[in-house]
């Protein structure tokens, strides 16, 4: 399907002599946003690693906005027109959020101060939180608002495709839900999103399509409000104990 | 009488060199995350491409400065090329001794094409200097604090204001985060390692002009300071780099100022090891580098992952040892040996045996308990002078001094790793190697007792006590002697690593915190390592001097350090077998290499390099 914003193609990933994906194969069309489920080591961060050339597949193809990504490097993965948020935010610690903000746009270095500086305020005014943070350092920032600026550093590249591993990771649950808030809003302007996510149940509310990984296997795909709405699956493959806890938050 | 505010302008002359190294190691450091040694060469070449672009292309002085240093910073990229980034992913140890290795092979081909003995530095502004109250100010104090000033202003508002230094900063914070925005990980290595050589090349021209003179291995003690500067200021920051550089330079010139010149470098290295021990993450160092792994990891203050382990795939390579009846056969084959040799193969016997005993001592501390000492020889030194003193003093059985010199070695050793046993990784070696360079001034500057640069002569011929005070006075003699030694030391070594002991050195190896979590005392355990190592090198040291009845400080410098590491290394750390045969092969190769002369050193420092890039684990595997 060449229309396809990812193609992963029977992909087989090794770490070492250890085998991290087994015959795995994910697709993002254009304007979807896809999760990617699954417990710890059950292969979902390799998946993201292999869409931005992190890590390199042994068998099967890997293509991303048209292009076989074998033997590119990430930061010509990245030129493509892919932007990452990465697991644990990666924010840069010694620099202010302003330049942190700037890394982000570093691909659109050439297109002059003035549309930065229109990014750089959209960017606020999609994060507002960062407004007050402006000229502070990265690293003093709490986790949230580091997710945030790494949320917004990633929109400064206006990507085409927006990578997201993890994004609820050590996060209080007031600042999961801001920052599912802000990832819908991304998909409202048209981003088409590829998310890894171990809570299931936030991921399952934003995304068109999911997959379930297990032990390196896909285990179950689907559209994703089916797959939330499936007691078997919840059960045998997304914790339904985590389910209903959060659930009950909700209420 | 000295003016206090001459010392000032004077230091921050000098102080400002040193800052411009430190900015090196502070970038190398950031972006390729190792410290390199090679950064005093590149300082070195830089003087010595601006003095052949005079001397030898008739070019005036500043077209020549301005080809030396874009010579320079090619050569600092070079480096990083051929020799660098294919180990990147090797064992943590390797990139440090290549550079290490590459330090050694420039300095020594430096003094093969632009001989040994200082050379004179065309220096126009020699005489203009002016005279403001007190105060004595020549030009050339002038044109370095400008040049450093203009350096470092142009480099800081690079790294903060455009996208280019943006992109190396976040290099060095966050390489896989930096490339998922685009950045290009590989170019910033370049760049860095063009920075540093650029650096390095115009810190020497600056140094060429102040002393008027350049010799080929200047670079070692100002890459040293250069790195005290950075180390100071908290190693992977660069306004830290900046500081700790003009405060060593003034902390420098006031010492050598009110107290003597001859205390200067002691002066300096000492400073490096209150550092190390009071402060490793810099005096200046701030919280925020550990974000980047900075200080903290660089001075070991974060368990890291063992020296030996490899960042990706782990080296599983074979591992060749003697033990047993195999090990007993080699050992009747070498008593027999004198029968088959020649009086000049007997001597080489003796130093290879000698130099195996030392390899072994090095092994200890550097393969089983992952302690890198780059100082080894100065414990060698310190065992041959005490052996070499008392023989001459009074007439003591060869045993005693044996345990005398070896009990000092263990002291000297206790000493070196009560500031070391903190640290790990690269710093360590830093540790060890200033040590070092400590004793070896105090050889060469304690005359009252070492005689200083005149050396001990008239060391007797060792009498063995249990012989009933039999002298030896032949070359089979000598070699007997130490074989017996070495025997005694390897049997015993080798019950110690095999025992409770050895495994624990390993185990802190390995992973320090899980150790220490695992209730090991690991500072005891550790100083027990370079204790144990200390009173074999001591030993050795004491066979050295009675076998050549004449020792000198040159015999106990880092060249010799770098010897011994090279045996150990090629051999496979933490192998007994491993030093025993890298001892050998060295020592053979060095006769072998005799009619090479000066080329010795180069050859040395190809092997190492050599060893490392295509055998990280040695010839004979690490244990």
């Amino acid at each position: 399907m060449s229309g396809d914003v990812v193609t992963i193609d029977h992909v087989d990933i090794f770490y070492g002599s250890v085998q991290a994906l087994f015959d795995v194969s994910v697709r993002v069309a254009p304007g979807e946003t896809v999760a990617v489920l699954g417990g710890n080591a059950s292969g979902k961060s390799t998946t993201i690693k292999t869409v931005l050339g992190l890590v390199q597949a042994r068998r099967g193809s890997v293509r991303v906005l048209g292009r076989d990504i074998r033997g590119l490097a990430t930061s010509q993965v990245a030129a493509l027109g892919v932007g990452s948020i990465p697991e644990g935010r990666r924010v840069f610690p010694e620099m202010t959020v302003h330049e942190n903000l700037l890394m982000g746009a570093y691909l659109r270095r050439n297109e002059g101060r003035r549309r930065l500086e229109q990014a750089t305020e959209e960017a606020l005014a999609l994060f507002p939180d960062l407004r007050e943070r402006f000229g502070q350092l990265a690293g003093t920032l709490s986790g949230g608002e580091q997710q945030m600026l790494a949320m917004a550093r990633a929109w400064m590249r206006h990507p085409q495709l927006l990578c997201i591993d993890e994004p609820s990771m050590g996060l209080s649950p007031r600042f999961v839900e801001r920052i599912y808030d802000a990832i819908a809003g991304l998909k409202a302007r048209g981003v088409t999103i590829l998310m890894v996510e171990q809570s299931a149940t936030m991921a399952l509310a934003v995304a068109d399509r999911a997959y379930v990984l297990r032990s390196g296997h896909i285990a179950v795909e689907g559209e994703a409000a089916a797959l939330a709405n499936d007691p078997s699956i919840r059960r045998a493959y997304l914790g339904e104990r985590a389910f209903t806890e959060k659930e009950t938050d909700h209420v | 009488m000295v003016d206090f505010f001459s010392q000032i302008i004077n230091g921050l002359a000098i102080g400002n060199v040193y800052a411009l190294l430190a900015i090196g190691f502070a970038l190398v450091f950031g972006v390729a995350n190792l410290i390199n040694f090679a950064q005093g060469s590149l300082f070195m070449l830089g003087g010595y491409l601006t003095f052949t672009g005079v001397s030898y292309l008739g070019l005036p002085l500043l077209p020549a400065a301005l080809l030396g240093i874009l010579l320079t910073t090619g050569i600092g990229v070079a480096l990083d090329w051929a020799c660098l980034r294919p180990i990147q992913r090797g064992p943590r140890i390797a990139p440090l001794l290549a550079t290490l290795a590459l330090a050694v092979i420039i300095d020594s081909t430096a003094e093969l094409v632009w001989s040994p003995n200082t050379q004179g530095f065309p220096n126009p502004m020699a005489d203009q200097a002016w005279t403001v109250g007190n105060a004595f100010i020549s030009a050339v104090d002038l044109l370095i604090l400008a040049t450093g000033i203009v350096c470092i202003v142009s480099l800081t508002l690079f790294l903060k204001y455009t996208w280019t230094g943006r992109a190396l900063r976040a290099t060095a914070m966050d390489p896989e985060a930096a490339q998922q925005m685009g950045v290009n990980v590989a170019a910033m290595r370049t760049l860095t390692f063009g920075l540093a050589g650029l650096l390095g090349g115009i810190g020497g021209v600056l140094i060429g002009l102040y002393y008027q003179s350049i010799w080929p291995t200047m670079g070692i003690p100002f890459g040293l300071k250069g790195f005290t500067a950075a180390l100071l200021g908290g190693i992977s920051s660069i306004p830290g780099a900046i500081a700790g550089g003009l405060l060593l330079g003034i902390f420098e010139s006031l010492t050598s100022g009110y107290l003597g010149s001859l205390y200067r470098n002691m002066v300096a290295y000492s400073l490096l090891l209150l550092v190390l021990f009071f402060r490793p993450q810099g005096l200046f160092g701030a919280r925020g580098l550990d974000a980047l792994g900075g200080a903290q990891a660089a001075a070991g203050m974060v368990p890291s992952t063992s020296l030996m382990a490899s960042a990706f795939s782990p080296v599983t390579s074979r591992i060749y040892t003697l033990a047993g009846w195999p090990a007993l056969a080699v050992l009747v084959l070498a008593v027999l040996y004198p029968f088959v040799a020649d009086r000049t193969w007997e001597h080489i016997g003796t130093l290879a045996a000698i130099f195996s005993l030392l390899a072994v001592s090095l092994t200890v501390v550097a393969g089983s308990a992952g302690q890198i000492s780059v100082g080894h020889a100065a414990l060698f030194g310190v065992g041959a002078y005490t052996a070499a003193l008392l023989g001459v003093a009074c007439d003591l059985p060869i045993e005693l001094l044996l345990v005398a010199a070896g009990t000092m070695g263990a002291i000297a050793a206790i000493a070196c790793g009560v500031v070391a046993v903190r640290l790990s990784g690269h710093v360590i070696v830093m540790a060890t190697l200033a040590s070092g360079l400590i004793l070896h001034s105090v050889f060469l500057s304690w005359i009252d007792v070492t005689r200083g640069p005149m050396g001990v002569r008239g060391i007797p011929p060792p009498s063995v006590g249990l012989l009933g005070g039999f002298s030896i006075t032949d070359n089979a003699g000598h070699y007997w002697l130490s074989l017996a030694v070495l025997a005694l030391a390897l049997f015993l070594t080798g019950r110690l690593l095999q025992s409770n002991v050895g495994r624990t050195w390993r185990a802190i190896r390995e992973d320090r915190l899980a150790a220490v979590a695992a209730g090991v005392p690991a500072v005891r355990y550790l100083l027990m390592a370079f204790a144990v190592s200390g009173f074999l090198a001591g030993a050795a040291g004491a066979l050295y001097a009675h076998l050549l009845a004449f020792i000198a400080p040159g015999d106990f410098f880092i060249l010799a350090s770098f010897i011994v590491l090279t045996m150990v290394v090629l051999g496979g750390l933490g192998n007994l077998t491993g030093a025993v045969f890298g001892a050998v092969l060295l020592i053979v190769l060095t006769e072998v290499l005799r009619e090479f002369g000066e080329f010795r050193m180069v050859a040395y420092g190809l092997v190492l390099l050599l060893a490392i890039m295509f055998r990280p684990n040695g010839l004979l595997g690490s244990k």
